[in-house]
């Protein structure tokens, strides 16, 4: 008995111990200070979240070689990447788009879009209960807290359009989702085009709108220190171009948004902003003022055109040398097509060849040659020769002089910019121009400049609304006035409205398409546009043509590379690892 | 002169008389008496002494001494080994006897166990024990690399040897996590937990390994690899021991490749040159002046001097053995009041460089030294009845001398990098340096660099008897504070270097070489000085403990707390262990044993609500040889064990406090007309409340037998680990959540495996022999670790055993720190050399469409050369990809080691030997072993590559060639390439199996009679070696099997030969 009662006491005694010591030693256990931060610290320090705020811009896709060195437009008729190897030429151009080398655009942009999502939702809902910085007034902290919600709102509608481009509706992600929540549970399926278009994407944009910083003298973009942030305008020109979109063959049905409510989008932004953007010319000849265009930045040069662009900061020879010719150091990355120097008009706005498709092409016979026009002038052995002045602007071809230091451009077999034995030469015959700052070159590759990538540009807005006025109307005078502005501004003589061709809506609906085209080739524009007018099995299947130059100049045509576009190719597989997780359904064609 | 030294020796003598004087003054004679067993048989050769006087007599074969100078009511000290001492206050009437307990009962010893200390035939768990008097037998400068031949179910990987620097993991019971910096055992101290890796062997009373989890579960989320726990020595009261050793030995360069000399290079070469389809590099003139000067051993005396070499530069970088030098002296007694004990360690640990190299710069040398004092004492105090206390201390100094290159560059560029056809010297007398490698006598004198490590160790132990509230209880409370900090002083130089043209055959004349600088002299720099490495730890434990014998039934149980505080540079905020331990131990009728623990464990890198663990074990055991039915005098000892815990592993290197979301800075963005960057911020991984520890589920059970006084010994363990809570990348986290996850704790691995000792001993007489063995086997299987299934079964990590893929770089190349790793690999499997050209497939299509041919590697893009490897297509696609590695290999740390220890004694005369093997075990060998393309340099294992006599694919010198076709610049991609990984093969990946004489020891004591003369109780001078001695039958020849390529990139590998003295008194 005796021996029971010491064991209970020392038994007790131990409880004692263990439990009155948790307590005693529970300061222990608390943390000392730490150079990691927690959450709580960083969103109660409004410097780091402005600094975690602004990181989002850097989430802005950037065109420039996006995909393993090759551009998205080199997986359009518009080019070709000349490494052999590189991003899409082995990749979605052939119909393989699990390969690594399309990674970049496949599964990168999936999660990206996603992470930066994951910023807008986190700044939505905490910035409000960020405390207020000691030098900001409490007027300035009201306001930048509203322009920060704003932009946040904006980006979301952004990076979900992205991927709405891609992958289709995925499933919308409004808060910052908890790892160790139920991650999937409400996530598993697809929205429909109208959900997540129509009603979400376009009141994101319209809250943004509302809240985002104004476009006026007191916040000019051009010279104050606001410049690059997202403004009024940029929310109201994405809205215009969505609806657009929303309107076009592929997405009408399913969005039921009509080309009048797309013509209202349009209006809207020329009626509110219209004032503030114009045409942007500045230069002494054609191919400088439209070089100007894209090289001109609106803070440095007030570019009064760009309207939503990627700031790419400085830019100096290691970041063009990949797109520039063979012959000048570079590795040539990437090639205009034939097809797209097809697509140019003449200077005089005669169109060089007779018929075009409703991808904006020229009809190419069985051989892979366009019936020629010959009122235009047009001849195939100088087919260079008295051209829309955006196809100099845009493409170095045979011949042309470009910088001063190197010798014109010669892409005949074992000359300077196609060399035997060198993987990098163009397969097309054809080099960039477009977006490539010649003074770099003209510099013995030192130096930099600032360049920018436009995502929208006042011409669209001008484009979009001729498209969609000749959808509801056919082709009148205002839409002939509206392409005009854009051709005249080019260069190009004469008018639209005495083309004898352009008489029929149909008729004219392809030659917008084609307008649309040159305008904004290499602006990541063509291949959305394909899949909208439902014409990406034609643009995106046929062959990629170039040319071989013979040693006595002649030119002959070829076919660079051989295409694949398979119907389910309209939107990307959603990441296979992805479909494992979450159990969304995947796009159609690609369960495998 | 005379007459100085006459007073020299008066002075001397006086005060010598002086000391002895209490003694002199006082009324004393010769004790004589006997010394009988409890069973009064006499005991010879036992010590005889008064208590604290250094006096000593030994007793002869009948018992009886005789001691003078003592008085009546003196404590008279008898000491024998193989008896208890005791101490008899002496008795001047001839009566004098003492009587002797015989310690014949081994195992009622003390043997230590987690914060306390059981007799050893209580122990219930899986433990090795070995002593720190066996651990000196070894020369070892780090510890744990005697741990693998002396404790059974340790094992060691020598990861670096570089004097000061040298670093071995260890790993108890094998692998047991895929997660490589979570597989470190705890080491324990003292019961706390420290550094082991500078500890000297003489301070180690015992090191005792905790193999199974309900030893380590006290340990709490410390404790799931198994923890060394070391004890030091401590004074007993009694006489004043002193032990002095002195140990003079070197270290020698072993199993370490060289390149080829200059004439044998220049045909490989050549040969090398004609198998990649190039011309010859070097004319038959040259090549016949190249063998004249190496197999004639011709000395040239014309301008051919100048212009043919043969340099060892291994010759011009090393020396073959470096000196080793220790020193250690302890000094332990004391009263039953106070108890001391102290030990003074010196080691000096000389580099392998070559002196005249190392010498270069005058008045400083630049080879490795290491000089390393350890001093410990510690002290324990009786302060009354009812209190203790203990004060223990210990110190490091390490001063660290080495050249400001770093070994990786010495070895690498001055040495296996550099053409044997290039001079040191150029013809004028100055330095030559070319352009393939360097000279390593520039690289070695060039500049300075000391590193002075200070650590202290300092533990301060109160314990109160609280026998007053009831009998049996007691409380403890033990603090301790131990720092290491490292200071680095570096300082550079440079010398005059040139290069000549020494191979232009145009010159006729010294004066037409033209010179070209390669570098040029710099005086040494002052000195920068840096705190390069701040680490201090505090810990506490206090409790009560309660201890009490029941007649039948015995209880010792124990509650405290312990915190562990560690900081460690670069860290802001330390890293924090709080837990509430409780252990319990029950034996009935001194036959069945109850052992329990627990410990509640909390450490603050996890959130709040998951920071608490529970840990706990349970283990029984049963001593049949204490059952009547069963008790015999030949059963010295049999014993069933059984464990069952559960031990966590928080040493997970996933960094601090992963349960919270990490920010960095990140991309910014360029705003305003001054384009003014803004800092971007961002969320770098989001927290996982669920990241927490490991733990370790196992299962141990075991049979210890001893037969007539260990004539038949051994012990038999068997175990079964279910790792749970290994960190993964969970795969379930979709990229929707926009952001990396930490990774969870959630995946599992079964290890398995077990320990069999067998051991024999005899004496007959004066001749005793003894023979033991030890072997290891543990292996493992991951269970899940949340992968998407792959293509093919063989491809799944989850079904095989835990491997880390490593590449050479990792494995050879990168720093200790960094590393930990095992190797384990997925290989391609080699069929044979492609031998003939017709069946050699042009194309990729051509491989698929004719399945009649040689299935070929991707990487060659069908075509494949003539003696590159063919390997087995396992997924039947025509085609080698990745999807035809195998999983069949080991790691480098053996799933089999066994050790073989003999040894036997005759008179004074000792001597015994360890082997030890290593089983199933694999290593990379880097293509670069036989033929290196970075310099085109080969070792002789060159001849065993596929055409380097011919490349007749049917010449059997080819057939059974170990490597495949060397190409200019490297090996052909299909079969060796690094960056692709198609090196990941079974040309590269060998087995390591081997077998390796660790320990050889034979010394001499002198008789005890001729030292007691000189007061002294034992003189054994000794001859000892470590690592003498490795054959693995799959490697090349003269490589080091532990690690293959340490020729290469690293310290090389070392054996040690020490002779020693110790003298006791």
């Amino acid at each position: 008995m005796k021996k029971i009662l010491i064991y209970a006491l020392v038994a007790l005694g131990m409880t004692f111990t263990l439990s009155s010591c948790e307590g005693l030693f529970g300061n222990f256990l608390d943390k000392e200070p730490s150079n990691q931060l927690t959450e709580e610290q960083v969103f109660s320090n409004w410097a780091l979240v402005e600094y975690y705020h602004f990181n989002t811009y850097s989430f802005i896709p950037n065109g420039f070689g996006r995909i393993r060195n090759s551009w998205l437009d080199s997986a359009t008729d518009l080019g070709e990447n000349s490494s052999a190897t590189g991003g899409t030429r082995q990749s979605f151009n052939l119909g393989n788009y699990y390969a690594t080398a399309g990674s970049a655009e496949l599964t990168e942009v999936w999660d990206n879009a996603f992470e930066a999502i994951r910023k807008c939702n986190t700044i939505l809902a905490r910035i409000d209960n960020v405390p207020k910085a000691a030098d900001l007034t409490e007027a300035q902290y009201e306001q930048y807290k509203g322009w920060y919600k704003a932009e946040a709102h904006y980006f979301r509608a952004f990076f979900y359009w992205q991927m709405f481009l891609r992958y289709g509706p995925v499933p919308i992600i409004k808060d910052a989702l908890d790892p160790e929540g139920e991650l999937i549970s409400g996530y598993t399926t697809r929205p429909s085009v109208k959900e997540f278009v129509v009603n979400f994407i376009i009141p994101e944009l319209e809250t943004a709108e509302a809240g985002l910083m104004p476009f006026n003298s007191s916040y000019e973009r051009r010279q104050s220190t606001y410049t690059s942030r997202i403004t009024k305008p940029m929310a109201s020109a994405l809205k215009s171009r969505i609806m657009l979109y929303m309107a076009s063959p592929r997405y009408s049905a399913d969005s039921g948004v009509t080309w009048e409510q797309a013509l209202t989008a349009t209006n809207d932004f020329i009626t509110k902003y219209g004032a503030n953007y114009s045409l942007f010319s500045r230069g002494t000849t054609n191919v400088d003022k439209l070089m100007n265009v894209w090289l001109f930045t609106p803070y440095e040069n007030s570019n009064t055109e760009t309207i939503i662009y990627r700031n790419g900061g400085s830019s100096s020879w290691g970041s063009i040398s990949n797109d520039v010719p063979v012959g000048d150091g570079g590795s040539g990355g990437m090639c205009p097509s034939q097809n797209l120097v097809d697509m140019f008009d003449m200077i005089d706005g005669s169109s060089p060849f007779t018929e075009y498709d409703e991808t904006g092409a020229p009809v190419y016979d069985g051989k892979g040659n366009p019936t020629i026009n010959a009122a235009s002038g047009y001849t195939e052995q100088n087919m260079w020769k008295n051209r829309d002045p955006r196809f100099a602007a845009a493409v170095l071809y045979q011949g042309v002089q470009w910088g001063n230091n190197v010798g014109p451009i010669d892409v005949r077999e074992g000359m300077k910019d196609n060399p035997a034995g060198n993987a990098d030469a163009t397969p097309t015959g054809y080099y960039l121009r477009k977006y490539i700052p010649e003074t770099i070159i003209n510099n013995n590759h030192v130096g930099s400049v600032r360049r920018i990538f436009a995502i929208m540009r006042y011409a669209e807005i001008l484009l979009n609304k001729a498209e969609i006025l000749n959808e509801i109307e056919g082709p009148t005078a205002e839409v002939c006035d509206l392409l005009d502005q854009v051709r005249h501004r080019a260069g190009i003589t004469g008018n639209v409205a005495d083309r004898a061709d352009l008489k029929t809506k149909d008729a004219m609906r392809n030659f917008i398409r084609k307008e649309r085209t040159v305008e904004f080739c290499f602006e990541e524009q063509r291949i959305w546009d394909v899949k909208r007018w439902n014409v990406a099995e034609e643009a995106l299947g046929r062959p990629i043509y170039g040319i071989d130059v013979a040693q006595d100049g002649t030119i002959t045509r070829k076919i660079a590379q051989t295409r694949v576009f398979e119907p389910k190719m309209y939107l990307y597989p959603i990441p296979q690892s992805e479909v494992w997780k979450t159990n969304i359904a995947n796009n159609p064609g690609w369960n495998n | 002169m005379n007459t100085i030294a006459n007073k020299i020796f008066k002075a001397v003598v006086a005060f010598g008389l002086a000391l002895c004087a209490g003694t002199a003054l006082a009324q004393t004679q010769n004790l004589v008496g006997r010394v009988v067993d409890s069973n009064g048989n006499p005991v010879s050769g036992a010590v005889v002494n008064i208590a604290e006087k250094s006096q000593i007599a030994l007793t002869n074969e009948d018992g009886s001494f005789t001691l003078p100078k003592v008085k009546t009511g003196d404590q008279i000290q008898v000491m024998c080994e193989g008896y208890f001492s005791t101490e008899v206050p002496a008795a001047l009437d001839g009566s004098f006897v003492a009587v002797l307990d015989i310690d014949d009962d081994l195992y009622v010893h003390e043997t230590a166990v987690p914060f306390g200390y059981t007799k050893k035939k209580y122990v219930t768990g899986a433990t090795s024990v070995v002593t720190g008097d066996e651990l000196a037998r070894h020369p070892v400068s780090i510890l744990q690399n005697a741990f693998t031949a002396t404790l059974n179910g340790v094992e060691t990987y020598e990861w670096s040897s570089e004097p000061g620097w040298s670093e071995t993991a260890m790993f108890i019971r094998g692998i047991h996590t895929i997660n490589r910096y979570a597989r470190a055992p705890l080491v324990i101290i003292d019961d706390v937990e420290r550094d082991l890796s500078f500890l000297d062997a003489f301070p180690i009373e015992s090191i005792t390994v905790l193999k199974d989890a309900a030893s380590t579960s006290i340990y709490g989320m410390r404790g799931a690899n198994g923890v060394i726990m070391v004890k030091t020595k401590r004074g007993v009261p009694g006489r004043t021991n002193v032990s002095f050793t002195q140990e003079v030995g070197f270290q020698h360069m072993m199993d370490h490749m060289e390149t080829q000399n200059s004439w044998n290079t220049v045909l490989t070469r050549n040969q090398v040159k004609y198998l990649s389809g190039q011309s010859p590099m070097y004319t038959d003139e040259q090549i016949e002046m190249y063998r004249r000067l190496v197999v004639d051993k011709e000395e040239f005396t014309d301008i051919n001097k100048y212009k043919y070499f043969n340099t060892s530069w291994f010759d011009e970088l090393y020396r073959e053995n470096a000196p080793l030098i220790r020193t250690n002296l302890q000094v332990s007694g004391g009263s039953d009041r106070t108890r001391y004990y102290v030990s003074f360690s010196y080691l000096k640990q000389g580099g392998v460089w070559n002196n005249d190299s190392a010498n270069y710069n005058e008045g400083y040398n630049t080879n490795h030294n290491l000089n390393r004092f350890n001093l410990r004492t510690n002290i324990d105090i009786k302060v009354n009845d009812f209190l203790t206390a203990t004060l223990d201390l210990g110190g490091r100094v390490d001063d660290i001398r080495q050249c400001q290159t770093s070994v990786f560059n010495l070895v690498t560029f001055g040495a296996v990098e550099v053409l044997p056809m290039t001079p040191v010297w150029c013809p004028d007398g100055s330095m030559y340096d070319g352009t393939v490698g360097d000279n390593p006598k520039r690289l070695i004198s060039r500049g300075l660099e000391k590193n002075r490590r200070r650590n202290l160790y300092t533990t301060v132990t109160l314990k109160g008897d609280l026998s007053a509230i009831t009998p049996g209880l007691s409380a403890f409370g033990t603090i301790s504070f131990d720092s290491y900090l490292t200071f680095q002083r570096r300082q550079t130089n440079n010398q005059d270097s040139f290069y000549y043209d020494y191979d232009n055959a145009n010159v006729t004349d010294v004066s037409q070489f033209t010179y070209r600088r390669a570098s040029t002299y710099s005086a040494l720099s002052n000195p920068s000085a840096n705190l390069r490495d701040y680490n201090f730890n505090l810990n506490f434990n206090a409790g009560l403990g309660y201890q009490r014998d029941f007649g039948e039934h015995y209880v010792d149980a124990k509650a405290y707390v312990r915190t562990y505080k560690q900081e460690v540079t670069g860290s802001v905020s330390s890293y924090r262990f709080l837990s509430l331990n409780a252990q319990a131990n029950y034996i009935y009728g001194g036959k069945y044993i109850l052992n329990a623990n627990f410990s509640r464990m909390a450490h603050d890198n996890y959130a709040v609500a998951q920071r608490w663990g529970n840990f706990w074990g349970v283990s029984a055991g049963w001593l049949l040889s204490e059952e009547p039915w069963l008790k015999s005098d030949k059963l010295d000892l049999l014993k069933l064990r059984l464990s069952y815990g559960k031990a966590g592993q928080s040493s997970t290197n996933s960094g601090r406090y992963q349960f919270q979301s990490t920010y960095a800075t990140g991309t910014g963005y360029a705003f305003g007309y001054s384009q003014s960057t803004i800092s971007g911020y961002l969320e770098q991984r989001a927290g996982n409340p669920l990241n927490i520890w490991e733990t370790s589920s196992m299962f141990n059970g075991g049979l210890d037998w001893d037969i007539d006084n260990r004539a038949f010994y051994g012990s038999i363990d068997a175990f079964h680990d279910l790792r749970g809570g290994m960190l993964v990348a969970r795969s379930t986290i979709p990229g929707l959540i926009g952001v990396s996850v930490a990774n969870e704790s959630y995946g599992k691995a079964v290890t398995f495996g077990g320990e069999l000792v067998l051991g024999h001993q005899k004496q007959f007489g004066d001749f005793g022999y003894n023979i033991e063995t030890q072997w290891t086997f543990n292996r493992n299987k991951i269970v899940d670790i949340d992968e998407t299934e792959p293509d093919y079964e063989w491809l799944s990590k989850a079904g095989h055993s835990i491997r880390d893929y490593s590449d050479v770089a990792a494995i050879y190349e990168s720093g200790y720190s960094s590393n930990y790793q095992l190797g384990g690999w997925n290989v391609y499997k080699f069929v044979q050399w492609a031998s003939d050209e017709s069946k050699i497939a042009t194309s990729q299509q051509d491989a698929i469409d004719h399945p009649e041919k040689y299935p070929y590697n991707t990487a060659s893009a069908g075509h494949q050369p003539l003696g590159t490897a063919v390997f087995q297509d396992l997924n039947g696609d025509r085609q080698i990809d990745s999807n035809d590695m195998a999983p069949d290999t080991f790691t480098m740390i053996p799933e089999i080691v066994g050790n073989l220890n003999v040894g036997f004694n005759w008179k004074g005369f000792d001597a015994r030997a360890i082997f030890t093997a290593y089983l199933n075990r694999s290593v990379f060998l880097s293509p670069a072993l036989p033929f290196s393309g970075w310099s085109n340099l080969a070792t002789h294992e060159v001849v065993y590559a596929w055409g380097y006599y011919n490349d007749n694919p049917a010449d059997e010198r080819n057939i059974n060639a170990k490597y495949p076709r060397p190409a200019w610049g490297s090996f052909q991609d299909v079969d060796s390439n690094r960056s692709t990984g198609t090196y990941f093969n079974d040309v590269w990946i060998k087995s390591g199996n081997y077998f390796s004489l660790r320990n050889v020891e034979v010394g001499y004591s002198l008789p005890k009679r001729l030292v007691a003369k000189l007061n002294m109780t034992g003189v054994r001078v000794y001859a000892n070696a470590y690592n003498i001695k490795n054959w693995a039958p799959q490697l090349p020849a003269d490589c080091d099997p532990e690690k293959p390529m340490s020729y290469c990139w690293w310290y090389p590998k070392l054996s040690s030969f020490n002779f020693g003295i110790n003298i006791t008194f």
